[in-house]
């Protein structure tokens, strides 16, 4: 039958072929294996504490935040403030975590509490240089509290 | 047509029926249309010249002359415009959260973080987290704006 031709050329199906086994071969170079971290906050004051802010930065730029969770005290029972959108689009190279308590200074903790638990995204091979910053952290009256800030890592697995 | 018809009277269901009277219009309402239909009143040339003449006239004294605005008037409004202008640079900036500029750092530490949230929650009298400003706040307090913009 004359009127019948091949539908696609033998050159043209060639070339569709290597872009399709480019497309195919290229997500698999570009996912770098990864693991996750938690680090543990923690915060000790000699006073009841009413407001805390830190900021968690990465020196390596390595890292990505893809979580925070609360910590340890009732007087604060939700998850701190941290920008939300900035964590969900992936873009949080750094994180400010922060939050207040109107309950009574009797409630409120005081010594070594943990305040939150930031979870992390690194690449498999990178050693990240993390620096934490206690931007304030005050009494239920406003004043200013000598508190010292710190943290721990909790390695987790590879996906 | 009888004494007291109207033309209301003649409805689409007599003209249709077919009798020989029915495509005639009834003798008084004929009488009355001729008797409305008179000629038109006309305006010669000569009624419209003398109305014109008659209209120039009346109003001969009153020529348009450019009207001067005094100089006061000037000046005054030169100075609403003034200070229209310059409104943004006269009005008092609002630093108090109380008067509604909310972002401000409220216990004069220097910098708006999250302790301003709270004593902004004490100066309300506030016992609880539910106040859609101070949540907004807060969450103003730890975006991550993009490095040098702030």
């Amino acid at each position: 039958m004359s009127g019948l031709r091949p539908v696609l050329h033998p050159r043209h199906a060639l070339r569709l072929a290597m872009v399709l086994a480019c497309s195919l071969l290229a997500p698999a170079q570009a996912a770098e294996p990864v693991r996750f971290a938690a680090l543990d906050i923690w915060l000790e004051a000699p006073a009841p504490v009413a407001a805390w802010q830190f900021e968690l930065r990465d020196g390596s730029a390595a890292m990505q935040v893809v979580g925070v969770e609360g910590g340890d005290s009732a007087a604060y029972p939700d998850a701190p403030y941290y920008d939300r959108d900035a964590v969900a689009a992936g873009v949080a190279d750094r994180i400010v975590v922060a939050d207040y308590s109107l309950e009574p200074a009797s409630r409120l903790p005081r010594g070594r509490t943990r305040v939150a638990t930031v979870h992390v995204m690194l690449p498999a091979a990178a050693e990240p240089d993390f620096q934490l910053i206690l931007v304030t952290a005050t009494t239920h009256d406003g004043r200013p509290l000598d508190a010292a800030l710190g943290f721990a890592v909790r390695q987790g697995s590879a996906p | 047509m009888e004494p007291g018809t109207t033309p209301g009277d003649f409805d689409d269901e007599s003209l249709d029926r077919g009798d020989p009277d029915g495509g005639r219009l009834p003798a008084a309402l004929v009488e009355r249309l001729k008797a409305s239909d008179r000629a038109l009143p006309v305006l010669t040339a000569r009624v419209d010249r003398e109305m014109l003449a008659a209209a120039e006239r009346q109003f001969a004294g009153r020529r348009a002359e450019p009207r001067r605005l005094p100089v006061w008037a000037g000046l005054a409004a030169a100075l609403l415009v003034g200070l229209f202008v310059a409104r943004p640079w006269l009005e008092p900036v609002q630093d108090s959260p109380l008067d509604g500029n909310l972002y401000t750092d409220v216990d004069g530490s220097g910098r708006v973080d999250i302790a301003d949230v709270l004593a902004l929650a004490r100066a309300r009298g506030a016992t609880g987290k539910q106040a859609a400003d101070l949540d907004a706040f807060a969450r103003r307090v730890v975006a991550l704006a993009p490095e040098g913009s702030s």
